[in-house]
């Protein structure tokens, strides 16, 4: 029986989600809900779809809408909905008028998504199936060949579908490719363990050491996490821990943050990832609010503390960011 | 120290560069240079003859400019005069073929094909040039010239013997005289050295005269073998080449004679040594080489005015010089040589050409490679553009410190494959040493370094033109002229649209051929090429002008382009009139005709959700590599004007603009008067599915039939390839590419974000480069839309 699971989309030539060129599948349905979160999208496990306002141009393509969630009128209209006047294309005066979207009639279909010519409309939460999902992942094997590189699955959180990550993996396995799993360690431990079998590289979110700190700002404790992070260090497979570092919220989690890793021996290293307020179009198109307004990116002086802290226990650390400055690795 | 010294250098040199000044005293002033030179010009000598006279002449009594900022010297005031010259003489075009060239020049107004002259693409034999030093050269010509002088002298000797006698009844004397006779192995000389001499030349490097003389020595023994006697017309044309030739280098000569005087004069006296050298002798050390280089780079491009379109494998040609060098000394001489090579008034820089699988080996190429990487690195200049070669064996510290010079925003770069380039050139007709030896030609056409001169860029064929007549009866869509053959108006299968399409890309191609070769059939009156003939070896043996087919591969090219426009066209139209039949295609053409007018979102239809090129769709690609192989091979083999053949490109240059704004619109979404897809990239915006689907789709492409340049450019963000990641990646993907049989490809990593920027405050930003088809300028330097086109592109990318 063919196993199918819920994606978000394809990255073709990720560099930095493990070694060499590699191809990321991003699934959907997350158990955290972090307030800092970078792919709101990811979080529903059920299908959404996002309508980014300002890229309507007016087309009417999207009036297909079964249940009416898109409607097109003119004048104006009151109700609590999107509304929008597009910049129409020259020629569609049929069209010039207001594009409304309302959310609570959308059963995210995603027939609109497909026809809209603006590109405002996007679907996250395709079904698909196990054959079409490896064989999209292979047609960069070439590249994976060549660069040491291979598949990455991310999300949301992968494992809330372990059976298509592990059916997946399995095949990438059988065709030679190197698989990495990006995981927030958040998951029953049945669920990791029938992945960890086939995968090479294990990419596993730390947020913070202290439970308290971790469920205000993800919506969860952290123990289940830390357990399965000294289960999975137990397997032998290289681990590369990722910090989304968020100034005042765990910048001061550094000690404890290094005491947790400090023992384990399958860290190869630690890679800070700088919080950046990019996110919030994206909240606003998925109709979610967003929780991490006033948040800050951690100063370079912040930055450089943390990064030492780790290193005075012998980790080795990369901060990533925009600017290659930021990148320094721990045994320099 | 030098580093320091050379800082207060550089900005005298770019001073000097910027406000040329020539020694007032130096030489004649420019009127009476005018004047000797109108004289000469005025004289009914054979053309050749004339233009060494002129060039000699300039040689001897232009101004110069010398600065003693600069190691090197080079520019003279030649005002421009040859080229005015050749102006002149090309007005045999018309008077020839006038009939021809009218009625072809519709394909390029409309837009469709050109075909025409190239003398801007060549490489001198630098081999030769550094073996021989310039008066080695001279001595050569007049060797060969004394040589032709013999056989005419037995010729007229075997007429008196026997009176009379036709060209026949000579053939079959010399055959008798073969048994016993000295006279004929005299007669016989040039034809073998045409056999004999051009592979031991080449691959010896290192000539001294003598050894040329043994050669010529041996020769004998095969000499008896031959069949022809040369006619004496012929002789007598060799000898005005070499004649010719030898004026041009005794000039030269004299050049380096009067810089040396100069230099002395002005106080520097490594400068003054140097040209006494290269007046006397081949050069010995590499400040010696590269001053050679310099000025024969100069008088050939500037005074004889036939560009030079490359310095030359740079890496494999200097290291014997370099081995009696400190490092430190190469970096600084490689500092002030290549820092001369940056200019603004020079349309698309300069080439150079490193690595190689025939030198990737030695850990000293790999060694001085990296060095002249660094050096280049730190003078942060768009011209000279380097090309390296990727060999199997071409060690990856190599490779890498050319990409990390493309992250770091040098994107002066582009890598070339060798096993494509070396194949291509082969299914050409290269031999396997010759193709091994390929140094690249302007952008990047590659052509055996001092055997051929490949003018690279003759003709120009639009396959988006070719859906647009193969829509409308062959003819234009928005003026209704004739440009291709009669087709008719509707089809009845995909298929069909698409052979017409084939047949209308191939008549543009066979009328580009066409015109370039009649007017090739000019060049001994529009274009002898004394300097640059003179280095060649292969053009000493033949005895013929390098534009009269004396090089031992004499091709022309023409660049077939607008690749991704035409094969998302017929894409859309197979889905949408064929398969999906929305629309007929009598409908299709009212509404392209009228630039979709009233038809928007179709329009949207056609740019978005129809299947494009470059996503690694294999039935676009198809469509694309298919339109290309089949133009392709009309002009591959076919033979030109000058003793050669053709051979096809895939590039586009800025003519993808040019031809854009007289292409109608076109069915993949494009409007009436864009520009149409660059090279071998998808259409503007269309890379959806990233640069590896990019990649995946160009390799679909069999580069090796289109040996003239089939080049893939990519858009990065710079925080796609930060880092050590960043730089596996990058590296992976030229690897890919590569083994995924592509030819050239380039970078431009740069965000939109910067960019915008730089277009707000360009003061701020007067260093950052970007690659403008196939050279680099700076950013800044562009035209407003041109920068919106590059900002577009970053966006995509």
């Amino acid at each position: 029986m063919e196993i199918y699971g819920t994606i978000l989309q394809y990255k073709h030539f990720a560099v930095h989600d493990g070694d060499g060129i590699r191809t990321t599948l991003f699934l959907k349905g997350c158990p955290l809900a972090c307030a800092w979160c970078h792919n709101p999208e990811g979080i529903s496990p059920k299908p959404q779809l996002a309508y980014l306002e300002h890229k309507c141009i007016g087309c009417g393509e999207c009036a297909v809408c079964p249940t009416g969630a898109h409607r097109f009128t003119e004048g104006g209209d009151d109700r609590e909905v999107t509304a929008h006047r597009p910049h129409s294309p020259d020629d569609t005066s049929d069209h010039n008028h207001i594009h409304s979207y309302d959310r609570s009639l959308c059963t995210a279909c995603g027939r609109c998504a497909d026809l809209c010519l603006g590109g405002a409309l996007t679907m996250y939460g395709r079904r698909v199936s196990l054959t079409d999902a490896a064989n999209e992942l292979l047609c960069d094997r070439g590249f994976y060949d060549e660069s040491g590189g291979g598949v990455t699955l991310s999300g949301g959180e992968p494992l809330t579908q372990p059976e298509f990550c592990a059916a997946l993996f399995r095949i990438m396995h059988d065709e030679g490719v190197s698989t990495a799993l990006d995981t927030c360690g958040c998951v029953p431990r049945d669920a990791l363990a029938s992945v960890l079998p086939y995968t090479d590289k294990l990419l596993y979110d730390v947020k913070a050491a202290d439970s308290e700190l971790h469920r205000r700002y993800t919506g969860q404790p952290n123990e289940l996490i830390i357990d399965n992070l000294r289960y999975a260090d137990s397997q032998n497979i290289p681990i590369e821990i990722r910090i989304p570092l968020i100034s005042g919220v765990n910048t001061g989690e550094a000690d404890a943050i290094a005491e947790l890793l400090a023992p384990l021996k399958s860290v190869e290293v630690v890679r800070i990832l700088p919080y950046h307020g990019y996110a919030e179009a994206k909240y606003a198109s998925l109709g979610i609010k967003y929780r991490g307004r006033g948040f800050e990116p951690p100063s370079r002086e912040l930055l450089d503390e943390f990064k030492s802290k780790l290193q005075g226990r012998g980790l080795k650390v990369i901060i990533s960011g925009a600017k290659n400055e930021c990148e320094v690795s721990g045994d320099e | 120290m030098s580093e320091y010294r050379f800082r207060i250098d550089r900005a005298e040199i770019e001073n000097r560069r910027d406000n040329l000044r020539f020694e007032p005293d130096s030489g004649m002033a420019p009127e009476e240079l005018i004047r000797g030179c109108e004289r000469i010009a005025a004289s009914d000598k054979p053309r050749a003859l004339i233009k060494a006279e002129l060039l000699c002449y300039i040689f001897e009594n232009a101004r110069l400019e010398l600065s003693c900022a600069s190691l090197f010297a080079d520019r003279i005031d030649h005002n421009g005069i040859i080229e005015k010259v050749r102006r002149g003489w090309s007005a045999v075009y018309s008077e020839r073929f006038g009939e021809l060239l009218s009625q072809t020049a519709i394909g390029n107004r409309r837009g469709a094909y050109s075909g025409y002259d190239d003398f801007g693409h060549t490489c001198p034999d630098w081999e030769s040039l550094l073996s021989l030093g310039l008066r080695g050269c001279a001595d050569r010509l007049g060797e060969a010239r004394l040589q032709c002088q013999k056989k005419l002298t037995i010729q007229d000797k075997l007429n008196s013997q026997g009176g009379l006698h036709s060209q026949s009844e000579l053939h079959s004397q010399n055959g008798l005289h073969n048994q016993g006779g000295l006279h004929c192995q005299d007669g016989l000389h040039s034809q073998c050295e045409l056999n004999n001499q051009n592979g031991l030349n080449n691959q010896n490097g290192l000539h001294s005269q003598s050894e040329l003389h043994n050669q010529s020595g041996l020769h004998s023994q095969f000499e008896l073998h031959s069949q022809d006697t040369p006619r004496r017309e012929d002789i007598e044309k060799s000898m005005v080449f070499y004649q010719s030739c030898e004026t041009a280098y005794r000039g030269l000569i004299r050049l380096c004679e009067r810089f040396s005087l100069l230099a002395g004069r002005l106080g520097s006296y490594r400068m003054r040594d140097c040209f006494a050298a290269l007046a006397e002798r081949e050069p010995r050390t590499l400040y010696e080489a590269m001053q050679l280089i310099a000025l024969v780079y100069r008088t050939i491009t500037h005074v004889e005015c036939e560009p030079v379109r490359s310095l030359g494998r740079l890496d494999k040609l200097l290291l014997r010089y370099c081995r009696a060098e400190r490092d430190e000394d190469i970096r600084e001489l490689f500092r002030y040589f290549l820092v001369r090579f940056w200019d603004k008034s020079i349309p698309a820089n300069i080439p150079l050409t490193l690595g190689g699988c025939d030198i990737a080996s030695d850990p000293e190429i790999a060694r001085l490679d990296i060095l002249i990487l660094d050096v280049y690195h730190s003078l942060d200049i768009p011209s000279p553009k380097i090309q390296l070669r990727v060999g199997d064996n071409t060690p990856n510290e190599v490779i890498d410190k050319a990409l990390e010079l493309i992250i770091g925003g040098t994107n002066s770069l582009v890598l070339c494959n060798d096993n494509a380039v070396i194949s291509g050139l082969e299914r050409l007709g290269h031999t396997h040493a010759d193709a091994v030896d390929y140094v690249m030609i302007g952008c990047y056409e590659p052509s055996s370094m001092g055997r051929e001169v490949s003018c690279t860029c003759n003709g120009r064929v639009s396959l988006a033109k070719a859906v647009e007549t193969a829509l409308n009866g062959g003819c234009d869509l928005m003026t209704g002229e004739r440009l291709g053959p009669e087709c008719r108006l509707e089809f009845d299968s995909f298929d069909e649209l698409y052979c017409e399409v084939k047949r209308q890309a191939a008549a543009f191609a066979e009328r580009s051929a066409e015109r370039t070769t009649a007017l090739e059939s000019l060049y001994e009156y529009v274009n002898p090429s004394p300097l640059l003939s003179g280095s060649m070896s292969c053009c000493i043996d033949s005895g013929r002008d390098v534009y009269e087919g004396g090089a031992r591969y004499n091709f022309s090219s023409v660049n077939i382009f607008g690749t991704a426009t035409a094969a998302d066209s017929l894409a859309a139209i197979k889905r949408l009139v064929f398969d999906e039949r929305r629309l007929t295609l009598a409908e299709l053409r009212e509404i392209l005709k009228a630039d979709w007018s009233g038809h928007e979102k179709l329009r949207l239809i056609c740019r978005q959700r129809m299947p494009k090129y470059g996503c690694g769709d294999s039935e676009v690609d198809r469509i694309a590599s298919g339109l290309l192989h089949s133009t392709a091979k009309v002009l591959n083999g076919r033979p030109n004007g000058r003793g050669g053949g053709f051979r096809a490109g895939a590039f586009s240059i800025d003519w993808r603009i040019e031809y854009g704004g007289r292409t109608a619109a076109s069915a993949d979404g494009r409007h009436s008067g864009e520009p149409l897809s660059k090279n071998l990239c998808a259409s503007d915006g269309c890379d959806r599915g990233g640069v590896t689907a990019m990649i995946t789709s160009a390799c679909v492409i069999d580069s090796t039939e289109l040996v003239n340049g089939a080049v893939l450019d990519l858009v990065l963000h710079p925080t796609a390839v930060e880092g050590d990641d960043g730089l596996t990646a990058m590296r992976g993907l030229v690897k890919t590419f590569m083994k995924g049989g592509g030819a050239e490809i380039q970078f431009n990593i740069f965000s939109p974000e910067t960019l915008r920027d730089a277009q707000a405050h360009p003061e701020q930003y007067s260093t950052l480069q970007v690659r403008l088809c196939g050279w680099n300028v700076f950013f800044v330097d562009l035209s407003r839309a041109e920068q919106d086109e590059f900002i577009r592109a970053s966006e995509a990318g």
